[in-house]
Parts: C-alpha cells; structure tokens; sequence
C-alpha cells in the first residue's frame, strides 16, 4: 500500500510537470557563412535607420519560400567577437532584411550591413570578406 | 482499495484544477502587449542583472504565424539594456507579456556613454499604439504579408541630438518597400519617414 501510495505521487508530480509550459531556449547555429554589404543611398539607412550600420543583418528566406529563416526583430550573439572593417569588434546583431535570394551561403548564413555604399563603406565591406561563425538566436 | 480510488481521485481532482488554473491564467493575461509594456516588463528583470541598468533599445520580432500589430500590440518583443559608461549588455526576451529568456553579454562593443540610453523610462511619454494611427495619417502604410509581417515597433536613441525615437513599421501597398516612421518619443513629432526597397 506505501509502494503504492509514493508510486502515485511520484506519477502525479511527473504527470503535472508536463503541463508546464516551458521557455523558448535559444538555438546555436555553428560554423556558419558571414559577409559584409553596403546598401544604396536611396533609402537603405545610415546609421541609425533603417538598417543600422554594424548593427543590423540580413539572413535567408526559407528555402522554397519567401519567409525569412528567422523572423524581423531576431538578435544574433555571435560566440566570439567579429572584427567589423571601419568598426571594431562586436557580436550582437538584429535581424532587420532578407537576402542571397539565390543561396549561394551556408543556410543560417548572415550579412552584416556597413552603411550606405560610400567608397570607404564598400572597402571596409570587401575587406571583411567572409567569414565562419558560431552564433545564438534570440527570437 | 477504498482508501486507493480516494487518493486517485484526489489527485486527478489537483491535475485538473492545475490545468484550468494556467488555462485561466493565459485568458485573463494578455499575451500582446504595446513597445512600453513590453519595455517596462523587461525593466524590472534588468534592475536584477543590475541596479543602474538603462534602456538602450526595443524591436518587436515578427515570430506569429499571422499579420500582427494592427493595434500596436505584438506578442514577442527583444529589449536591450545596458550599464553606462560600460560596453555591457544585457537582453530580454518577451513572449506573449511573459520573460522567456534573458541573456548576459558582458564586454559588448563599444563603451557606451549616456547619452546612448534613454535617461528613465518616464521619458518616454507616447506608445506604439498611438504612434501607429498617427503614422497612417502621415503616410499610406500597409502590414507586412511575408517579412516583417503585420506591424512591427521599435525604440532607440539617437545619441548626437538626444533623442528618444520610436520607429514604426510597415509597408507600401504593393508589399515591395519597407516604410519607417520615425517619431520623437518624448514629444510625438515626426522625425523622418522614408521607404526602402527589401534588399535582395
């Protein structure tokens, strides 16, 4: 009858932890493309809007979709500091646009804008190249 | 065995009303809230990180399946705070006006002097709602159908000239440019406006 008795409770308190809601946990998404792009005067955003430079990233759509592989609004921690050409370093990152339309980077792949296309803009841009990266959504 | 099927009823009688009470709960909450609830749900949890935390910015994220926002209110939310004169970082995740998740990044950038934070919160003296009906007198704006969906929000600051801005954001009618409407947050005067075509 106690077997019995601590078998029910230990059920119940199991049973009840399934109607818990769980939190959203952050994913990681590694080794992943990164680029540099510039946008152009007309509208693309200096340094606060829309596109904040150094800031703010484009990413993917979905694969047969126009839906973006994560949402408008999604901040990017990137595990270690990326060395931003006419910046500095940082690792933190919003999802503001979509691009590379035709996938030529690796799925989770991220573009960093560096401001309007200025000569000095499109440089730093080139620059930077492309990298591999580890990073962490929060959306 | 009576003592057993009372016990078991008991407990199916305590899962049950567990079950209600959190049902319960999601009704009378609300699960959309405006940029300033959203901001001070996440102000609290920044105080606990620490006590000198300030608001540096706030963006909505367009998480729901559907078209959201057309009442200024959206379900999932990012804040940023920060410590200043320091390059520590310290972020809230919101969804549906609960905490989901918040996350630390100490050593974040540049070092970030005062004037790259809102001074207090009760500075910030219009909401997403209001400045969402004022930005569709001002300009014809649509809600997004497939980035950036709905309506969408956000707050930062623009350091030189001191200001608090509240940016909202939708799209032209044909669904091909992106429309900012940047607003004074302390005031409720325009600031700028412009469209931009999604980069590709």
């Amino acid at each position: 009858m106690k077997k019995m008795f601590y078998t029910i409770i230990f059920s119940t308190i199991l049973i009840s932890s399934i109607f818990t809601p769980e939190a959203q946990a952050a994913t990681t998404h590694a080794s992943q493309d990164v680029t540099a792009y510039t946008g152009s005067t007309n509208g693309s955003g200096g340094m606060l809007f829309p596109n904040k430079a150094y800031s703010t990233v484009a990413v993917h759509p979905k694969k047969n979709s126009s839906t973006p592989i994560y949402p408008y609004g999604t901040q990017i921690k990137t595990k270690s500091p990326l060395s931003l050409n006419g910046y500095g370093s940082k690792s933190t990152f919003t999802i503001s646009d979509t691009g590379d339309i035709l996938y030529k980077r690796s799925t989770y792949w991220f573009d960093v804008y560096f401001g309007t296309s200025t000569t000095t803009n499109k440089n730093n841009a080139k620059k930077f190249g492309e990298k591999k990266v580890t990073y962490t959504v929060y959306d | 065995m009576k003592k057993f099927y009372l016990l078991l009823f008991i407990i199916l009688c305590l899962l049950l009303s567990s079950c209600n009470s959190q049902t319960n709960s999601s009704q009378d909450l609300p699960s959309n809230l405006t940029l300033n609830q959203a901001i001070n749900l996440a102000y609290s949890d920044a105080l606990d990180w620490n006590k000198k935390a300030k608001l540096i910015d706030a963006t909505s994220i367009d998480s729901d399946e559907e078209q959201t926002g057309g009442d200024g209110k959206r379900r999932y939310w990012n804040i940023t705070f920060g410590v200043p004169d320091t390059n520590d970082l310290f972020l809230v995740n919101i969804h549906d006006a609960k905490i989901n998740e918040h996350a630390e990044f100490p050593n974040e950038g540049e070092v970030r002097t005062e004037n790259y934070f809102v001074k207090d919160l009760s500075d910030i003296k219009y909401d997403s709602p209001e400045l969402l009906e004022k930005a569709k007198e001002i300009t014809e704006l649509y809600p997004g159908d497939v980035f950036a969906k709905g309506y969408n929000f956000g707050l930062t600051t623009d350091p030189e000239k001191n200001l608090v801005l509240i940016k909202i954001v939708g799209w032209d009618e044909e669904r091909k440019n992106m429309k900012y409407v940047l607003f004074n947050g302390e005031n409720g005067e325009l600031y700028d406006e412009f469209e931009r075509e999604q980069y590709q």
